[in-house]
């Protein structure tokens, strides 16, 4: 088994700069984000963990704990089954409908769907694509691991400012990010996403035509190599997930799409801290709480 | 009674699907709707298909009717099931009979409908999907989409799109009858005077309830005649790249170099790192702009998630979200 759920205690930040220690099973005080996953019933395999987009589905082992956490919380009737995420920070959310769930009384919403920190990830998930890569001479490369449905989605603005975003909520980050946002706009010139894995890495979306011209010739090098790698390796999940990313975000145009550009790890920026939204409208708990999916 | 060399009790080699049919232990045929308790007696009922369904299940149970006419069934083989063909059904045909409410009876294949009709009888068959000219067939099993590469006759397409523009899901019964449920009709007032002309008790069961503003009414696309829906194994990630996909990766690096000057833009976000917060509310608007702009960009994350038969939102009352329950028979 290579993954499993920790009984870490996390401390996410909140407003007035404070940050409160939230216990594994208990209600979750900050933006519902991160990878997207599902628990399901798989007829040959039993009970595995999903990620899925469209037609492109791949199905993994559980993290160990995890469905026996999600069970005794009272997921989906006890079943264990439905969505999870997972954020930067390897926490482990889901959202419990308030009926079944043990600790609704500790949430700040508390009917519905709540959210819940259900433990760390220690490990990966064996999924047979690369989330958590290793590039210790490379500046810049093609993102390919999952390419949708994957890492925690944020905004950048053009005053330096991580803004996670959800409906009409935006909530800053935590912290300041100022390498991290540097080096994106070294690759796209105005403001846009960026995505953060739950390893930490960092990818961008890059319009062809977005590229500061200085960059171009360094973006297209890089693709072409990646390219070359890839053939040459025969990375065809690999080069599936891009040609998917750049045909959907070009509205069926590859050639208008946005390439996903991985830009680093989160240790290599601002000290290795990691973006977190502090929810700055409480409005936003009961908002979310109306989906089992909603509010990310 | 062949198709594609298998006889009757063969193991079924092809997608699970159809409409559905419950055999009782006397030999009766019943339509149900869904979990529901009203149901609906198949007068006179396929003799043949029910034998055959008796050898393998004494007490009955269900059975599917696909599109072709094929009978299947599954039946449980320790933790699986087996998936056995029962044979063909020549001409599914007669009335339905509401339970105690025999003088309501409704024909199972109402004729003389036109594409846009109200379907004034159930809405069942086996289980396709489409967004434009796209079709697949999902399996509640395996989760994937099977595409349906050759696609549907071009009347049925575009009648389709006509009437159910952003895509969703549809059924085509034994005897290549489409029909789709639509929440806004191009013309309400027709279908709307045709369902009011039905009995209550055929109303209440063909009526059926999305959310609690939501009502959907089964409409009539069209017929496929002989048209034989093929259906493909579903794409894997690893599966080789087509010449399409291959073309897309490149398609992308032609042209890089095409860039128009935007200086001021560069300078702002590459040189101005230490401005703070003040000038939150222009930028603001301008992280908005370039969402806009990018609109493609928001969309990415959320694929349209089709949700518009009834088995699904059975599934969602049960506190399932419908990938959960592969083991529903009922979503074939």
């Amino acid at each position: 088994m290579s993954a499993q759920v920790t009984d870490n205690t996390v401390s996410v930040p909140i407003a007035d700069n404070r940050d409160v220690s939230v216990e594994p099973g208990q209600p979750y005080p900050a933006p519902y984000r991160g990878s997207q996953y599902s628990i399901v019933d798989s007829r040959k395999h039993g009970t595995v963990i999903e990620w899925k987009y469209n037609d492109l589905v791949v199905h993994v082992e559980p993290p160990g704990g995890l469905i026996d956490r999600l069970q005794s919380l009272g997921k989906s009737r006890g079943s264990g089954k439905g969505s999870i995420r997972i954020t930067a920070d390897k926490e482990i959310l889901t959202k419990i409908n308030a009926d079944s769930y043990v600790h609704s009384h500790h949430a700040p919403v508390k009917s519905g769907w709540i959210p819940v920190y259900l433990g760390t990830l220690d490990g990966h998930l064996d999924f047979d694509i690369d989330n958590d890569p290793s590039f210790p001479t490379r500046d810049l490369w093609v993102w390919s691991g999952f390419t949708f449905n994957h890492g925690e989605r944020w905004s950048v603005s053009n005053n330096d400012q991580l803004i996670w975003t959800w409906k009409n909520y935006r909530f800053y980050s935590a912290f300041e990010h100022s390498d991290l946002i540097n080096k994106y706009a070294t690759y796209r010139k105005i403001a846009g996403r960026l995505y953060i894995n739950e390893h930490g890495h960092v990818y961008v979306n890059v319009p062809r035509d977005e590229v500061p011209p200085g960059e171009t010739e360094m973006v297209e090098q890089v693709y072409d190599e990646w390219r070359r790698y890839a053939n040459r390796n025969n990375k065809r999940a690999a080069m599936r997930l891009v040609e998917r990313r750049l045909k959907v975000t070009g509205d069926g145009d590859p050639s208008e799409g946005h390439l996903p550009i991985y830009i680093g790890h989160l240790s290599e920026f601002d000290d290795g801290l990691i973006p977190k939204p502090v929810v700055a409208d409480e409005e936003y708990y009961i908002d979310a709480s109306h989906e089992e999916g909603g509010g990310y | 009674m062949k198709q594609d060399g298998i006889s009757v009790g063969d193991p079924w080699p092809h997608h699970y699907r159809g409409l559905s049919l419950q055999v009782s232990p006397n030999r009766e045929v019943w339509w149900q709707l869904y979990q529901g308790t009203d149901r609906l007696r198949l007068n006179p009922a396929p003799e043949k298909i029910v034998d055959h369904l008796l050898d393998h299940k004494r007490i009955g149970g269900r059975f599917h009717v696909t599109e072709q006419g094929d009978a299947l069934t599954r039946v449980e083989n320790g933790e699986e099931y087996d998936q056995i063909y029962l044979g063909k059904v020549d001409n599914l045909d007669g009335e339905l009979v509401p339970d105690g409410a025999e003088e309501y009876s409704i024909d199972l294949q109402p004729d003389g409908l036109e594409a846009g009709d109200l379907w004034p009888s159930i809405y069942d068959g086996s289980r396709y999907s489409f967004v434009g000219d796209r079709f697949w067939w999902h399996s509640g099993q395996s989760h994937k989409r099977h595409p349906v590469p050759t696609g549907l006759p071009i009347d049925i397409e575009q009648n389709l799109q006509r009437y159910k523009r952003d895509g969703g899901s549809f059924r085509i019964l034994p005897w290549g009858d489409v029909i789709t449920l639509v929440p806004i009709h191009p013309t309400p007032e027709k279908v709307q005077n045709q369902f009011n002309k039905l009995p209550r008790v055929v109303r209440n069961i063909i009526k059926l309830r999305k959310d609690r503003d939501v009502e959907m009414l089964p409409v009539y696309i069209g017929s496929l005649g002989d048209y034989q829906i093929e259906v493909k194994d579903p794409p894997s990630l690893t599966d080789s790249l087509s010449a399409e996909e291959e073309e897309s990766l490149n398609s992308w690096a032609q042209n890089l170099g095409r860039t128009t000057a935007r200086s001021t833009d560069t300078h702002k976000v590459s040189t101005d790192t230490d401005s703070g917060g003040s000038q939150k509310d222009k930028s603001t608007s301008e992280t908005e702009r370039a969402s806009k702009k990018n609109n493609s960009e928001q969309k990415d994350t959320k694929p349209p998630e089709l949700n518009d038969d009834p088995v699904d939102w059975i599934m969602e009352d049960m506190g399932d979200v419908g990938e959960q329950n592969p083991n529903q028979h009922d979503s074939t």
